[in-house]
C-alpha cells in the first residue's frame, strides 16, 4: 500500500491563507481596475467634442515647410477684442504694409521663430519684432515666424523666402522646445519636414510633407490614456528624467542644429545680413533646471563659431515673480485657446527693449542697425 | 474500396464551440488581466504615496509655535527673509503679529490703529510683510497704523480668540475681521486636517470652548490627515463620488450649516464688544478661488450679509467685485508660481496684485466710515 504523504497542518493553513490573501488582493485590484477603466471610458466619451477646431494654427499647407500662415488675413479680433491678425500674401504676420525694397536710411531686420516671435495672443503691432522698431528708429522689421515651428522649419522658410526682402539683420529666435520639435515628423497633427545630417550636409526628409487634416486625432485618447494608473506607474518607475529626455533629444539633433546655425550664417553673409541667434525664455526657463545645460551649450557654440547669441534668460530671472506674471499670458486671459504661456504685450515690450540694448552692444549687429540720428557712418 | 473517414457532425460542432469558447476565454482572461493590472497599479501608487508621507517635510512652519489656547501662533520677533521666496520675507512683532512695515502716513492727526484678523489671506501668505492688504491700508489713510493678526489656517474661532487675548490689549479704533469660506469650515472641528485646535460649542445659547488646552501637535496626526486625503486618488472612490453624486465637501458644508448659530454667536459677541468700547467692526468676506463661480458658498455669504444687516455691523463682500474682474486680472490676483525653497501652500493665495486690489476696495469702504472721515489719501 503506497504511503500517503500529508503536509504538516501549518503548511496547509499557510498555503490557504496565502491563496486567500492573493485572491482578496486580486479582487480589490479588480474592483479598482474596473473603476479606473469606467472613469477612462467616461472621460474619453466626454473628451471627444473638445478637440481643437480644425486648422487652429490658421496655417496654409506647404509641401516643403509643413505650413506657413494663411495669406492675406485681416482679422481685427483674432485673439480677442482688438487683438488683430494680419498677414501678407506670403503668409507672414505684419503690422503695416511691407515693401520688398527699403527707403534710404532704413535697415530691415527679419525675425524668424515660433509662436513666441509670431506673437500668439497679442496684436500685430505688439510683437517684439514690431515693437523693436520703436526702440531702434529707422529699423523696419518683417515677422517670418510661425506658430508651432521648430528650428528646422524656421530655417527652411528663411532659406527659401528670406531673400525676397532685402535685409541687414536676421534675428533667429527660438525657445527650448524648438529643438525638441526638430525630432518630430508631425506636431499636433500638422506634418512637417525633418532635417538630417548626412556626410556633413543638411538633408531634408519627409518631403513633400504629407498633407495634414489640421486636427489632433489622438488628443482625446492620449489625454485619457494619461489618466491610466498603470501608465502613471510605468512613467513613475521608468519614465526618463528631464535630463535624460534632454540628452536623448540632443543626441538626435544637436549636430543638425549646429549645422543649421552655420548654414544660416552663410546665407546671411550671402544676403548682406548679420545673423543673431536669440534664445527667448519661456515660462519653464524662469527657474534653473536641466535645460540650462542646453543654454550653456549654445553659449559655447556661439563662442566657438563666432555667431552672436543673445540669451535673455539670465535677465528675466532677475525680475520679481509678480513682474514676471505680467509678461506671460495667463490661462484664462484670452477666449482663444493656445495663447496661454506666451508673452503678453508687456512681455514683448520687455524683450524688444532688451534685444535693442544687446544688439547695440554687439559690434557686427550694431553696424547693421540704422545710424542714430545725427551720426554718420 | 476505401471508406472516407468522416467526422461526426456532433464532434465538429463541439470543436467549433471549443474554439469559440477558447477565444472568449482568452479575451476574458486578457480583459481580467488588464483590469487587475490597472487596479494593482493604482494600489501600488497609493501605497507608494502613503509611504512617502512619512518622509514629507514638516507641515508646521518654523514661524509658528504651539499655543494651548489657539493651537498655534506666530513666534514673537521672528525673521525669515526668504520665507516665501527671495526677498519675500516674513517678520513678526514682539506680540507675534506679522509686521506691517509701511510707515504711518501723515502727521498732525489723531493716530488711529486698525487691527486685521483672519487667516492666511489676511496674513498675506506668499507676499512680503509690507505687501499684505492689511499693511497696505496703512498707506491709504493719514495717521493710520495697522496690526496684522492674520494667521495661517486659522478658523473664525481662533481669530476671535486671538483677538480677545492679544488684540484687545492694543489701543485701536477699528477691527477688520476678514472671513474666508474655509475659515468657517475650520471652526467646526477641533482637528482640522490633522491640526489640533480649540473648538467652540453652543450650549444653552452660550459659547463653550472645547479641546483646550489644545493637545500638542503631532506629525503623526498631520500624516494621518494627509493619508486620508490620499484616498481621493483611489479610482473606486472617484467612481463612487461621481456615480452617487457624493461630493466630498458635502459633510463639511452640512457641518457649517449646522453650526451657523455658533458662528453668529461669535460675531454677536464681537459686535457687542466693539459697541461697548465704541470702536468699529468691519466684516470683510475675502473670496478665494473657490468663490470665483456661483456655488454653495454663496449661501454662506448671504447669511453673513443678513447677519451684518440685522446687527448693524458694517460688511464688505469682495466676491462680486472679484467675479466682475477680467479673466486675466483674476489669474493675476492669485499666486500661481513660487520660487524654489519657498514655504509650501503658497499658490492660490492673493498675489501682490490681489492684495492691492483687496486693499483698494477695503479702503474705499473705510473711507466712508466716520471714524476715518477726511483721512483718505487720494491716489
Amino acid at each position: 500500500m503506497p504511503e500517503v504523504l500529508y503536509h504538516p497542518l501549518w503548511r496547509r493553513v499557510a498555503q490557504r491563507g496565502l491563496v486567500t490573501i492573493l485572491l482578496s488582493l486580486a479582487a480589490v485590484a479588480a474592483i479598482e481596475g474596473v473603476s479606473s477603466l469606467a472613469l477612462m471610458i467616461r472621460d474619453a466619451r466626454r473628451a471627444a467634442p473638445t478637440r481643437p477646431k480644425s486648422n487652429f494654427r490658421q496655417a496654409a499647407y506647404d509641401s516643403t515647410i509643413g505650413w506657413v500662415g494663411l495669406p492675406n488675413l485681416s482679422i481685427p479680433n483674432n485673439f480677442g477684442p482688438g487683438l488683430s491678425l494680419t498677414t501678407t500674401a506670403d503668409g507672414m504676420r505684419i503690422h503695416r504694409p511691407v515693401m520688398p525694397q527699403l527707403f534710404p536710411g532704413e535697415r530691415r531686420a527679419i525675425c524668424s521663430g515660433d509662436s513666441f516671435t509670431y506673437g500668439s495672443g497679442v496684436s500685430d503691432g505688439e510683437t517684439f519684432c514690431a515693437v523693436i522698431e520703436h526702440e531702434i528708429p529707422g529699423l523696419v522689421t518683417l515677422n517670418m515666424a510661425q506658430r508651432g515651428f521648430g528650428i528646422d522649419q524656421a530655417y527652411l522658410w528663411y532659406r527659401r523666402d528670406g531673400s525676397r526682402y532685402s535685409h541687414q539683420l536676421h534675428l533667429f529666435a527660438f525657445i527650448w522646445n524648438d529643438f525638441e520639435r526638430m525630432t518630430l515628423r508631425s506636431f499636433w497633427g500638422y506634418s512637417k519636414p525633418i532635417l538630417r545630417l548626412k556626410d556633413g550636409r543638411l538633408v531634408t526628409e519627409n518631403v513633400p510633407v504629407p498633407p495634414w487634416a489640421g486636427t489632433r486625432e489622438t488628443s482625446a485618447s492620449s489625454s485619457v490614456l494619461a489618466e491610466s494608473r498603470l501608465v502613471q506607474l510605468v512613467q513613475r518607475l521608468a519614465g526618463p528624467s528631464e535630463s535624460a529626455q534632454l540628452r536623448r533629444v540632443e543626441t538626435q539633433i544637436w549636430d543638425v542644429a549646429e549645422a543649421v546655425f552655420h548654414d544660416l550664417a552663410r546665407l546671411n553673409r550671402q544676403r548682406g545680413s548679420v545673423l543673431v541667434l536669440v534664445y527667448l525664455p519661456a515660462p519653464s526657463d524662469l527657474l534653473p533646471g536641466p535645460y540650462d545645460a542646453r543654454r550653456k551649450k549654445l553659449a559655447d557654440f556661439s563662442k566657438r563659431s563666432g555667431i552672436s547669441l543673445i540669451d535673455l534668460t539670465p535677465e528675466i530671472r532677475q525680475l520679481p515673480a509678480d513682474t514676471l506674471d505680467w509678461f506671460f499670458i495667463t490661462p484664462n486671459a484670452l477666449p482663444v485657446g493656445g495663447s496661454a504661456g506666451h508673452y503678453t504685450a508687456a512681455g514683448h515690450r520687455w524683450v524688444a527693449t532688451r534685444l535693442a540694448e544687446h544688439l547695440r552692444a554687439i559690434p557686427a549687429a550694431a553696424a547693421a542697425l540704422p545710424a542714430p540720428e545725427g551720426a554718420t557712418r | 474500396m476505401t471508406v472516407e473517414p468522416t467526422v461526426p457532425p456532433a464532434r465538429s460542432a463541439s470543436r467549433t464551440s471549443r474554439l469559440v469558447l477558447g477565444l472568449l476565454s482568452g479575451f476574458a482572461i486578457s480583459v481580467a488581466t488588464a483590469i487587475i493590472l490597472e487596479g494593482g497599479a493604482s494600489l501600488v501608487l497609493f501605497g507608494a504615496d502613503y509611504a512617502a508621507t512619512n518622509a514629507a517635510p514638516q507641515v508646521v512652519r518654523a514661524h509658528t509655535t504651539t499655543d494651548t489656547l489657539l493651537g498655534w501662533v506666530n513666534r514673537p520677533n521672528f525673521t525669515s527673509p526668504g520665507e516665501f521666496g527671495p526677498g519675500i520675507g516674513l517678520t513678526t512683532t514682539p506680540d507675534g503679529f506679522r509686521t506691517t512695515a509701511a510707515p504711518v502716513a501723515g502727521t498732525g492727526v489723531d493716530p488711529r490703529r486698525l487691527v486685521c484678523s483672519g487667516d492666511s489671506f489676511t496674513m498675506g501668505y506668499g507676499v512680503a510683510d509690507e505687501k499684505s492688504w492689511c499693511s497696505l491700508l496703512g498707506g491709504r489713510f493719514r495717521g493710520l497704523a495697522t496690526a496684522n493678526m492674520g494667521q495661517g489656517a486659522y478658523g473664525l474661532d481662533q481669530a476671535y480668540l486671538w483677538y480677545q487675548r492679544e488684540g484687545a490689549r492694543l489701543t485701536h479704533q477699528i477691527q477688520i475681521l476678514a472671513i474666508t469660506g474655509v475659515m468657517l469650515e475650520r471652526s467646526t472641528t477641533g482637528n482640522y486636517m490633522g491640526r489640533f485646535k480649540p473648538v467652540f460649542e453652543l450650549e444653552n445659547g452660550r459659547l463653550v470652548l472645547r479641546n483646550v488646552p489644545v493637545p500638542e501637535q503631532t506629525q503623526a496626526a498631520l500624516h494621518r490627515a494627509y493619508s486620508v486625503r490620499l484616498l481621493e486618488d483611489l479610482r473606486l472612490l472617484q467612481v463612487i463620488r461621481k456615480v452617487f453624486n457624493v461630493d466630498g465637501t458635502r459633510g463639511t458644508s452640512r457641518r457649517v450649516d449646522d453650526q451657523w448659530a455658533l458662528f453668529e454667536k461669535i460675531l454677536e459677541q464681537l459686535a457687542a464688544y466693539h459697541q461697548a468700547r465704541n470702536s468699529q467692526l468691519l466684516l470683510v468676506y475675502l473670496p478665494t478661488k473657490r468663490d470665483l463661480h456661483s456655488g454653495p458658498h454663496d449661501a454662506r455669504r448671504q447669511r453673513l450679509a443678513d447677519f451684518a444687516e440685522r446687527h448693524g455691523v458694517a460688511m464688505l463682500d469682495l466676491t462680486p467685485p472679484l467675479r466682475s474682474l477680467r479673466a486675466d486680472s483674476v489669474d493675476l490676483a492669485f499666486i500661481t508660481r513660487i520660487e524654489p525653497g519657498a514655504a509650501p501652500g503658497i499658490p492660490g493665495h492673493y498675489s501682490n496684485l490681489g492684495n492691492v486690489w483687496a486693499a483698494d476696495l477695503i479702503a474705499r469702504k473705510l473711507a466712508r466710515m466716520p471714524i476715518l472721515a477726511g483721512r483718505a489719501i487720494i491716489r
